[in-house]
């Protein structure tokens, strides 16, 4: 298994199941290593992309439910923690 | 196509932030609704999501995703980091209703439309069993490991099935027409 396709599988496992945090540095090390290489480039070894087609894929079978008016609230609150203002 | 609301919330626009739990709000919900154990898990993880959003809204690139494609990246990063490691009950029926995706899509609005309707067409070219893997993955959550369990396929081939499919998905991202041109 080359670098570049080891690099695909760990990108496939974090956009799908996540990784822990050993496989998480050997990713990070791997895409280090291949940066700006014809591997990467060759393998299309963008971290986002594998992450954006997973969520293309659950956003389309979603259906917007709406949120529980208590739970409306507390980000309300939660909001108005984080930016300082009221909401 | 409404105007996208995380700049403004990155700028820290109290109106944005306003409007993008209106905008938003169910769309996470329903995620994590379906990534948690319980509601009040789910709830919980919807705090935790929007926390996460707000931090990263300045990175949305409208180049790269629709904002609810952008919303739903973020959200699936932490609610995977959240429930990491759980246990399903998968459930054989779900198997027979995988094959039959095509007419359950029903994309958010018209931008997402376009860009979960490029995923949903770049699903149906793959062989069904393909599709089947990369839904039980993507959409239901399964590990790699429990949907080898589940459709008692060989390990190595659930994980090439899942990779050669969002590659499928990702190249038909790639490929598909802007937002901008699509709207009408």
């Amino acid at each position: 298994v080359t670098a570049a396709e080891r690099a695909l599988d760990l990108l496939v496992e974090n956009a799908t199941e996540g990784l822990g945090a050993r496989r998480q540095r050997e990713l990070d090390e791997l895409l280090d290593s291949l940066a700006g290489t014809a591997a990467e480039a060759a393998a299309g070894l963008d971290k986002e992309s594998f992450e954006l087609a997973a969520a293309a894929i659950e956003l389309a079978f979603t259906d917007a439910e709406p949120m529980p008016a208590n739970l409306r609230r507390r980000l309300g609150r939660q909001a108005a923690d984080v930016f300082g203002f009221p909401l | 196509v409404p105007i996208d609301v995380l700049p403004r919330v990155g700028a820290g626009d109290p109106r944005a932030v306003q409007e993008c739990l209106d905008r938003y709000g169910g769309l996470v919900w329903s995620l994590a609704r379906r990534h948690s154990p319980t509601a009040a898990d789910a709830e919980d993880a919807v705090q935790e999501v929007f926390l996460s959003l707000w931090k990263n809204a300045s990175k949305f690139d409208p180049e790269k995703a629709s904002e609810a494609g952008f919303i739903t990246m973020v959200a699936r990063r932490r609610l995977i980091d959240l429930f990491r490691g759980r246990q399903r009950r998968p459930q054989t029926q779900q198997l027979d209703a995988e094959l039959e995706f095509v007419a359950d899509a029903r994309p958010l609005d018209a931008e997402s439309r376009t860009e979960a309707g490029l995923a949903v067409k770049a699903l149906g070219r793959l062989d069904p069993r393909e599709r089947q893997v990369v839904l039980l993955s993507t959409y239901h959550g399964y590990s790699h490991s429990e949907i080898a369990e589940l459709t008692a396929m060989p390990l190595g081939t659930v994980k090439t099935y899942i990779r050669r499919g969002l590659m499928r998905v990702r190249e038909a991202l790639h490929q598909g027409p802007r937002l901008e041109e699509v709207s009408t």
